[in-house]
């Protein structure tokens, strides 16, 4: 055990050393802050003497160095557009996002196993067709529309919710409704292909004909078994929430790393985005460790090793 | 199954405490208002809030200036200075009014004037405000409450200049930027969540008026259909830049002009843009009043020119060439028959945050162009991939193309606009005409009546040139709350000031 | 799907048996369930729209009549180009739709074709040879979902061109690692398997433990998780376009139609609607085919597929 998590640890933070070094060259192709923080008409000397003090006019190499320098001492650099240091501006997003993700993720699990297991249990039946269908459509909504639609409803029209923005409960709803949108659907349509299955597999077929209940065989049994899949791709949505919300930072202002990370993108906010890919990277990496773990818990063939 | 419930309630235990620490401020309370903005500020220092962003919080409101231009008639008027008068060609004194606070607490006074006049252009500390001066302006203090204001060129509109300066408190840094504005307005900041909003409350000490509102927070909304609403939701009181469809019927709407000017800038040192006949044809083949009345839904009006009439600089009655596709058809035959390379293809550069709508337009006048016979490409852009083809040098080494651009201009001078455009060193402009260079010099330090025309003369030449080609005046729309009353003026789009919101009847 | 796939080595028995009747039957199985009949015939029809209809309709769509600005749709008084309306440059919401589902295919069925190959080939090779491989092709996966996305759209926007092509290799990036690690989960499981230490017991390859014996069984699973990313790849791209970073015109795909009326969503509900259903009905008629592609690719599943128990009875004899 010891010895997994020292591996997947190491290995992790060299891919993480690869995402740093990706990440600080592709912000860099997307242009020069300069066009941004200084006035069109801005002359040839206030240019220089912007990249001057933020670093800029040296080669690129030697920023690099520079970064990496820095990186090893945990400090990022100051953010162009948020006057504080970068590592503040994307900590203090952090919290935001990994509640959200985790009610979001855990609500989705919640709905998504049971409608799932019920639509395989009974396939092709009228309760099956029903979810397959409302677990396909809520996956290919759009979500900005979604949550446009639901503003223009629900705060608007109703009256019921909070248009954006955090603070009451009640703010908390579409939020997290938009950002459930897919994987519910998603994990839905994975449970009930993964469900169907296992379901179909010799040894389930065998205890059936034996005379165990369907309820009990799908839950005790089936669904253990079933788990890679969806486990998998509950994963990938988790880790998505993560590096994203980026559409619900968008419409609802929603605070968060997304809107930090997406704001610094648009700015050119170099060291922003440093420091929220590196974050971000860190919560990917324990996740991925906790998806693994997951994994070997749900299914004793697999070991961890 | 058991297990399944106990992490289900211990996950809801977890969501509602964070709930109950998440709870912000719920209804705004009746002394205090919100505003919707779609854009946070990118710096909160006194000398960069030049931009729209950044002035919308700042300008007077948390910061002052000495003068202030009046938003019906751009007549310079006293703020922060009782009166002014002129020394000599390059010197002015600035008397100080008196009993006036920072909100720290500091007395104004000569010293703190010339400290914030002389922070601001500093060179190196690159504020937005400092590339507004074009020529070098100094301050002294002169006596304690009397600065002496020197420019290395004559300015003859120093007192409207000086109004892009506001001041901040000495306690600033002068050699940083700083995050914490402390100025004389009527508000001063009091909380900021940096990407969620920024908080103003009423200053106690201040000179004026009191405000009717002892708060005003500012949100920040990218979505226009959230900023309207959370107006009809009851959740903000004033929301900017709301969509004419949005307002429709709404009472409570009101529409301004932003002073800013839609036009495009010809690439006119490659060919076929080269050739005047082919730029008229361009101009010809814009059909301003369907743009303006269809698409834009009124939210513009058509214009020949670059500046408003706020600006000396505006021609009255000018006329440019009327829209009329055969015009330009035959313009383009002429062209063509004298050897002028006329199917080039042109890449329109379209930037699509100059304004709601600009990419709709950005398509119609694409097509327009073609319906004239051109053969133009799209070329979208955001502001930093546009920046490479607006400004020199980069700007004079791009293919042929038609630049899609905005220009504000609310100081009430030209000095402000042309020279920027229509010089050969305009940092903006790829023209190169000596005549043209040689009059605006003229027009920078002539004065009164005299510098009215020079600028008027120059823009003629330009426009006859057709240097730039001027699309549409914009105009832009704010929605109000019932709790409160008003009235948007031509300066709205850049400085709000919270002082002239007031208690709705 | 082939043939060989039903022949899982893990049941090798039935899967002889079955061929039979797959070879004449799989035709004759779609007749009899109509829903995944409509879902093929629907699919079907849009993408015959989007390749044959597209070419003529990309005039028409990019003709703008800016007195049909928002001409309201189910009126033939225009003709019947504008029954569904017209949007904002009183462009033809018809024609847009129909240039749309081109490109909309176009975009979605190369990014997840990509995607698919190259995620489940490095799923496959990780999960099988395990160790240093396994850890270093999977922390590529790490470093995928890391960078986001909006970050590698906006950085090939702005140094390559915004075109179909950079669009649909930003997506496939983007959407690699779930291929990966949906091929990578099942072959973890498979290897341990008796079939695959048989394999190995008479002297296979690893690459051809792979191909024949792991790959035809965690084809089922990837192709069900490729057909749901169709519509999936269709939002992303939308969700792009929201941003800012998406298609630029002329290109327009579904998504971006989308995005552009959402500023309109008071106004003319046509704008984002009807495009938006574009995406959903896509998405619902290639999940439920492959649905029903894969139970009837599964001769367990098979079973599921002809309601009558009776018959079903009958088909698995």
């Amino acid at each position: 055990m010891i010895k997994f998590l020292s591996f997947r640890l190491t290995t992790s933070l060299i891919a993480l050393v690869g995402v740093m070094i990706i990440v600080f060259f592709l912000a860099r192709l997307t242009g020069s802050p300069a066009s941004l923080y200084l006035p069109v008409d801005a002359t040839d000397a206030m240019i220089r003497a912007f990249n001057q003090q933020n670093g800029l006019d040296q080669p690129i190499l030697v920023q690099f160095v520079h970064f990496v320098g820095n990186v090893f001492r945990l400090d990022f650099g100051q953010s162009l557009s948020q006057q504080r240091p970068a590592s503040e501006a994307v900590l203090s997003a952090m919290p935001q996002t990994l509640l959200i993700a985790a009610i979001a993720m855990g609500l989705t699990l919640l709905l998504s196993i049971p409608l799932g297991t019920f639509a395989a249990l009974k396939p092709n039946s009228p309760l099956d067709r029903a979810i397959t269908f409302f677990s396909l459509v809520t996956s290919s909504i759009p979500e900005f529309w979604f949550a446009l639609v639901c503003v223009l409803v629900f705060s608007v029209n109703l009256g019921l919710l909070p248009t954006s923005g955090q603070g009451s409960l009640a703010s908390w709803v579409l939020p997290v409704a938009t950002l459930m949108l897919h994987p519910l659907g998603v994990l839905t349509q994975v449970v009930r292909g993964a469900m169907l299955e296992t379901i179909n597999a010799g040894y389930v077929q065998n205890a059936r004909a034996r005379g165990y209940s369907w309820q009990r065989l799908a839950f005790r049994h089936a669904l253990r078994n079933a788990s890679l899949p969806i486990i998998t791709v509950a994963g990938d949505r988790a880790g998505g929430m993560l590096n994203g919300a980026v559409i619900v930072s968008a419409v609802f202002a929603w605070p968060g790393i997304g809107q930090v990370l997406v704001a610094a993108v648009y700015n050119r906010d170099f060291a922003v985005i440093q420091a929220g890919v590196f974050v971000v990277g860190i919560a990917v990496i324990l996740l991925n460790i906790l998806v693994d773990l997951i994994y070997a818990a749900a299914d004793p063939r697999i070991r961890i090793s | 199954m058991k297990r399944s419930t106990r992490i289900f309630v211990g996950m809801v235990v977890g969501a509602q405490a964070a709930f109950a620490f998440a709870t912000a401020p719920a209804l705004a309370a009746d002394d205090s208002i919100v505003l919707a903005l779609p854009t946070e500020p990118t710096s909160l220092d006194v000398c960069d809030d030049s931009t729209h962003a950044n002035s919308r919080v700042l300008r007077g409101n948390v910061v002052e200036s000495l003068t202030r231009l009046d938003p019906q008639t751009g007549a310079v008027q006293p703020l922060l200075a009782t009166q002014w008068s002129q020394i000599d060609a390059n010197n002015w004194r600035f008397t100080i009014r008196p009993g006036v606070k920072f909100h720290d607490g500091t007395p104004l006074d000569a010293k703190a004037v010339a400290f914030g006049i002389n922070r601001a252009m500093d060179p190196k500390l690159v504020c937005q405000t400092y590339s507004l001066f074009t020529t070098k302006t100094t301050a002294s203090v002169e006596s304690d409450m009397v600065v002496k204001i020197t420019t290395a060129a004559p300015d003859p509109i120093l007192p409207a200049h000086i109004a892009n300066i506001d001041l901040p408190s000495p306690a600033t840094p002068a050699d940083a930027k700083s995050a914490k504005p402390i100025g004389t307005g009527p508000y001063e900041l009091a909380a900021r969540d940096i990407g969620q909003s920024i908080t103003l409350k009423a200053f106690a000490g201040y000179w004026g008026k009191t405000p009717d509102f002892a708060q005003a927070t500012y949100v920040w909304r990218a979505e226009p259909t959230v900023r309207a609403g959370m107006v009809k939701a009851g959740e903000a009181d004033i929301a900017l830049d709301i969509p004419y469809d949005q307002t429709k019927g709404l009472s409570n709407a009101q529409q301004y002009s932003t002073n800013s000017v839609f036009y495009l800038r010809p690439m006119l040192q490659k060919p076929p843009l080269n050739d005047l006949r082919v730029r008229q044809a361009v101009a010809a083949a814009i059909d301003k009043q369907t743009l303006t009345e269809v698409l834009m839904d009124h939210s513009g009006s058509p214009t020949d020119q670059l500046v408003t009439p706020l600006i000396n600089g505006n021609i009255p009655n000018y006329a440019g060439i009327p829209f009329d596709t055969d015009k330009a058809k035959s313009l383009l035959a002429a062209a063509k028959a004298d050897g002028v390379p006329v199917d080039t293809p042109i890449t329109l550069v379209a930037r699509s945050d100059l304004f709601s709508g600009a990419s709709e337009v950005d398509q119609a006048i694409q097509q327009m162009l073609e319906d004239a016979g051109f053969k133009v490409v799209l070329k979208p852009v955001d502001s930093v991939a546009w920046s490479a083809w607006a400004r020199k040098p980069d700007s004079l080494t791009q293919p042929v193309n038609l630049l899609t651009s905005a220009h504000a201009n609310m100081s009430g001078d030209a000095s402000l606009s042309f020279p920027n455009f229509f010089t050969s060193k305009g940092r903006l402009g790829v023209a190169n005409d000596k005549e043209l260079d040689s009059q605006l010099a003229a027009a920078a330090v002539a004065g009164g009546d005299a510098r009215t025309q020079a600028y008027r003369g120059a823009a003629k030449r330009a426009y006859d040139q057709e240097i730039v080609i001027p699309i549409a005046v914009l105009d832009s729309r704010l929605l109000t709350s019932a709790k409160v009353s008003y009235q948007a003026n031509g300066f709205t789009d850049m400085e709000l000031h919270l002082a002239d919101v007031r208690h709705a009847q | 799907m082939t043939i060989t796939q039903t022949l899982a080595p893990a049941r090798p028995t039935l899967g002889i048996r079955l061929k039979s009747t797959f070879s004449t039957g799989r035709l004759g199985l779609l007749m009899h369930s109509p829903l995944a009949l409509a879902s093929a015939l629907t699919l079907f029809v849009l993408v015959l729209v989007a390749t044959i209809g597209a070419p003529f309709a990309q005039d028409v769509a990019n003709m703008q009549n800016l007195r049909l600005r928002f001409f309201p749709p189910f009126s033939l008084s225009h003709g019947w180009l504008y029954v569904l309306g017209a949007d904002a440059l009183g462009r033809s919401m018809l024609a847009q739709l129909v240039v749309g589902a081109r490109t909309s295919f176009i975009v979605a069925g190369a990014a997840v074709g990509l995607a698919t190959i190259v995620g489940t080939a490095i799923g496959l090779v990780s999960g099988f040879l395990g160790g240093w491989v396994d850890a270093a092709l999977m922390r590529i996966s790490d470093i995928i979902v890391t960078v986001p996305s909006l970050l590698l759209a906006l950085a090939v926007l702005f140094v390559l061109e915004p075109s179909v092509i950079n669009l649909v290799m930003v997506l496939a990036i983007g959407r690699l690692p779930i291929y990966l690690r949906v091929s990578r989960a099942q072959t973890l499981e498979l290897r341990e398997r008796v079939f695959v230490e048989a394999s190995r017991a008479i002297g296979a390859s690893d690459f051809s433990i792979i191909w024949r014996d792991i790959r035809p069984l965690v084809m089922p699973t990837v192709l069900t998780v490729a057909m749901l990313e169709l519509a999936m790849v269709m939002l992303a791209a939308a969700g792009l376009s929201f941003l800012g970073v998406g298609l630029q015109r002329p290109d327009v795909d579904w998504g971006t139609i989308v995005s552009e009326g959402r500023e309109y969503l008071t106004r003319a509900w046509w704008a984002t609607v009807f495009p938006g259903m574009a995406i959903v009905i896509t998405a619902l008629a290639a999940n439920l085919l492959s649905n029903w592609l894969r139970a009837s690719g599964d001769p367990l599943q098979a079973t599921a597929l002809v309601a009558a128990p009776s018959r079903d009875e009958d088909a698995r004899k």
